[in-house]
């Protein structure tokens, strides 16, 4: 149920809301006696949870928010998170793309 | 000194974006010292309110309108607290919200980067 790696946690979370909008809600709990925060998606038959108590993960809190906002107030959602390894291949190859050739 | 919570209740209370965000940042200054807050984000359309679709009228307009984002907040036991944010107001409510949570999801740990190096040259 606790997916310890990032990437695959929001990839599914996107799966299960996906195919299942009107089902799925995502919760965030946070603890300041115990520094912890724990994100869960569920649809009532597949949950999926990632913790952490780490600051640096607020920017992944946010990042997943936005994510959530942005499906949940979206008629027709689709697949939108793009994974750090995405990314940086992306800014790889539209850096080399754009270098001026010798 | 606690900080009045508008809605105390053990009921759900509907609100206003912003009074939803001002009791939000009420909610996370009580429980500092103790307890847990729980945020839920839920897709809301009005129309299946009764589970039913309604009939449609000739010439009616078809198209389905865009969910809403519903939120709830709780502390697990009497405060409940709930709003629903429209696509328009996203934006807005976005910003003001994450800044709710930079400022008070403060107790997490920061990566003890130097004394790592400190103790590895010792």
């Amino acid at each position: 149920m606790y997916i310890s790696n990032w990437d695959t946690f929001c990839k599914r979370a996107e799966e299960i809301y996906i195919a299942h909008p009107n089902k799925t809600r995502y919760t965030h709990k946070y603890r300041h006696v115990d520094s912890q925060l724990v994100l869960k998606v569920t649809d009532d038959v597949t949950t999926i949870k990632f913790r952490t108590n780490q600051a640096n993960d607020m920017k992944k809190l946010l990042e997943f928010n936005a994510l959530m906002f942005k499906h949940t107030t979206s008629a027709a959602p689709t697949p939108a998170y793009v994974s750090s390894a995405e990314k940086a291949a992306a800014a790889a190859a539209s850096s080399s793309s754009s270098s001026p050739s010798l | 000194h606690l900080p009045i919570v508008y809605s105390i209740s053990a009921t759900m209370v509907l609100l206003e974006n912003d009074a939803f965000l001002t009791d939000l940042n009420k909610l996370f200054l009580r429980k500092k010292e103790k307890g847990s807050v729980w945020v839920t984000f839920k897709s809301y359309s009005e129309e299946d309110k009764r589970g039913k679709k309604r009939r449609v009228e000739e010439g009616a307009d078809k198209s389905v309108a865009a969910p809403s984002c519903l939120l709830r907040a709780t502390d697990g036991d009497k405060i409940k607290i709930s709003t629903i944010v429209k696509s328009k107001d996203l934006p807005r409510f976005q910003q003001a919200y994450s800044n709710i949570l930079l400022v008070n999801m403060d107790s997490l740990k920061k990566k003890a980067k130097k004394k790592k190096a400190k103790k590895a040259k010792a």
